[in-house]
């Protein structure tokens, strides 16, 4: 018997794990989470529908910016709203920086566990690039809340637009500065190939999403399958592992990365000047200037910064591809300018479940490679 | 939405009258089944050739204390894997009522089904261990029912002689 956390580093936040050992083999695991658990759901039912954006943050603070994505297109699904094409190019391009940025933290680390110390600097390094944007264009680092119901928070400057476009130049060299350390570096190869292996009927069974599904050889990605937010628009493919172990996810991982890349270029071919936010004044808060001049604007800007604004009763539930696997919240609304009930399905939540399959009979120095290539973080896995 | 979800109509067939309403808005279809048919529909579901819902995307319990004759509503958010399909399923579950496990059809029920219970209360029959997930053992009520307050109702602190010692908030 063996208690792996939650103060570990290798489980990556504050993760639990009780291991059964026969010698040095793997008999059973069982993690116990909750170290995290903060109520954002219960939360949530407290706030307006604006003020729960910020919680949503908070959720998995690796990719904060998907998440808000996630939460907003739910409540636009409720309002009906369209949001204009700019907006969706600014939200796509954010989404698919976010999903660099949180494939560069968990390369850095999960290699740093299975004992390669160099490559988290390198990660660091992009990411800190990734975070220089996302202050530019949203005024903080780690948590934005730059999406916004309706649009996003202030339109993308011509610098930011620079900064973005002169990042996908330099970062595809930097990916094989990655390549050049691992992909055929012996060690790594020896403590990842056939490690934590899983079928696809079993990893679908068990709520698996993500690239760890998608290392299984099963073709299923919402952004292609279910598309949102203009996906439907962009060219990529779904990438595709072969064997379902440790090292196919970190190559479906580095693909991911290079086609973010991709889809950016595509996205900021795409932007085209435009209004940022519909015309909707009851939900989104008129410009400062018009609140001064206007009677109308006024009033509006009070009733949506005082009571939020009021969402047609009904209930929803829109799912999207985070780096991680599918991000769902599902909202019931009853009419008020309050959620009656947010439930948020996180996929760290459901991949951690598989841990159980993935661990058994491998050895004891495998589980933290396990636990490493799934990705998981305890802030989504808690809520 | 004219055209009628695919599984509705298996359904139909199926067992006649199990689907005692359907909801259709914001391009979503949900069904609301009792209790006592959710384990054959679910199975149906599940194991149809055409249909295939093999994946459990989510199951949220919702608290609808005052407003509905039964407390409680258990939602489970069904995906199709194969024809990319969804469908919500609905179930009304009254206070000190049971509701069966869904484990063994999709085996991601088991930690949904668990925060499930320790959040409303909700009972699962014959699941294996419903031990408090997110919260701790000695946690006390249900924290996301509409009756408890935000605030909660106690607080640890560190005890002298070590330990944790519950206090009860006003």
């Amino acid at each position: 018997m063996l208690h792996l956390g939650p103060q570990h580093p290798s489980t990556h936040g504050v993760l639990r794990v009780d291991l059964e050992l026969d010698g040095e083999v793997i008999v059973k695991v069982t993690p116990y989470i909750g170290y995290l658990h903060r109520g954002i759901e219960k939360l949530a039912e407290n706030k307006t529908y604006h003020q729960v954006i910020p919680l949503t943050d908070r959720l998995d603070y690796t990719s904060p910016m998907v998440n808000n994505l996630g939460y907003v297109l739910a409540v636009e699904k409720l309002l009906g709203l369209r949001v204009p094409e700019r907006s969706q190019v600014i939200r796509v391009i954010m989404a698919e920086l976010t999903r660099i940025q949180s494939h560069l933290i968990w390369m850095g680390t999960h290699v740093l566990d299975i004992g390669a110390m160099s490559p988290i600097m390198y990660c660091f390094r992009e990411r800190e690039q990734i975070l220089d944007i996302f202050e530019m264009v949203a005024g903080a680092r780690m948590n934005p809340s730059y999406i916004r119901v309706g649009g996003v928070n202030g339109d993308l400057m011509s610098e930011a637009r620079d900064k973005i476009a002169g990042f996908t130049e330099t970062f595809p060299k930097h990916i094989k500065e990655y390549e050049d350390l691992l992909t055929n570096n012996p060690i790594w190869i020896n403590r990842t190939k056939g490690v934590g292996k899983i079928t696809a009927e079993e990893a679908i069974n068990l709520g698996t999403t993500g690239p760890t599904l998608r290392s299984c050889g099963f073709k299923w990605d919402l952004r292609k399958t279910n598309p949102y937010s203009g996906y439907e628009n962009y060219k990529f493919d779904i990438i595709l592992g072969k064997n379902g172990d440790v090292y196919d996810r970190y190559q479906v991982r580095i693909e991911e990365m290079k086609q973010s890349i991709d889809l950016i270029k595509q996205g900021l071919e795409k932007l085209k000047p435009g209004p940022i936010y519909p015309d909707e004044a009851k939900v989104i808060p008129p410009i400062k200037e018009k609140v001064m001049a206007d009677i109308g604007a006024l009033i509006h800007h009070f009733k949506i910064m005082s009571e939020g604004f009021k969402v047609p009763e009904g209930e929803v539930y829109q799912a999207i591809e985070t780096p991680r696997g599918e991000l769902g919240f599902y909202i019931v609304s009853d009419g008020s300018s309050k959620p009656y009930r947010v439930k948020i399905k996180t996929p760290s939540f459901m991949n951690l479940m598989a841990l159980e399959t993935l661990a058994k009979g491998r050895l004891l120095a495998d589980i933290v490679a396990i636990i490493g290539s799934m990705d998981i973080c305890l802030g989504e896995v808690d809520k | 939405m004219n055209k009628k979800h695919p599984a509705i109509e298996k359904l139909e067939q199926a067992f006649p009258g199990v689907v005692k309403k359907i909801i259709t808005a914001f391009g979503e279809t949900g069904i609301v089944v009792d209790k006592e048919d959710l384990m054959r529909v679910c199975r149906l579901l599940n194991e149809d050739k055409e249909l295939r819902f093999d994946f459990l995307s989510d199951l949220s319990g919702v608290d609808y204390q005052g407003k509905k004759d039964k407390r409680f509503e258990l939602v489970y958010q069904l995906y199709s894997t194969h024809t990319h399909q969804r469908l919500r399923l609905k179930t009304e579950v009254g206070e000190n009522e049971r509701v069966p496990t869904m484990t063994g059809i999709w085996r991601s029920a088991d930690w949904l089904e668990r925060e499930c219970h320790e959040m409303f209360g909700i009972e699962f029959e014959v699941h294996r261990d419903l031990m408090r997930l997110l919260t701790i053992e000695e946690f006390d009520g249900f924290p996301l029912r509409k009756d408890y307050p935000l605030v909660g109702k106690a607080e640890i602190i560190a005890g002298n002689e070590g330990g944790l010692q519950w206090r009860k908030r006003e």
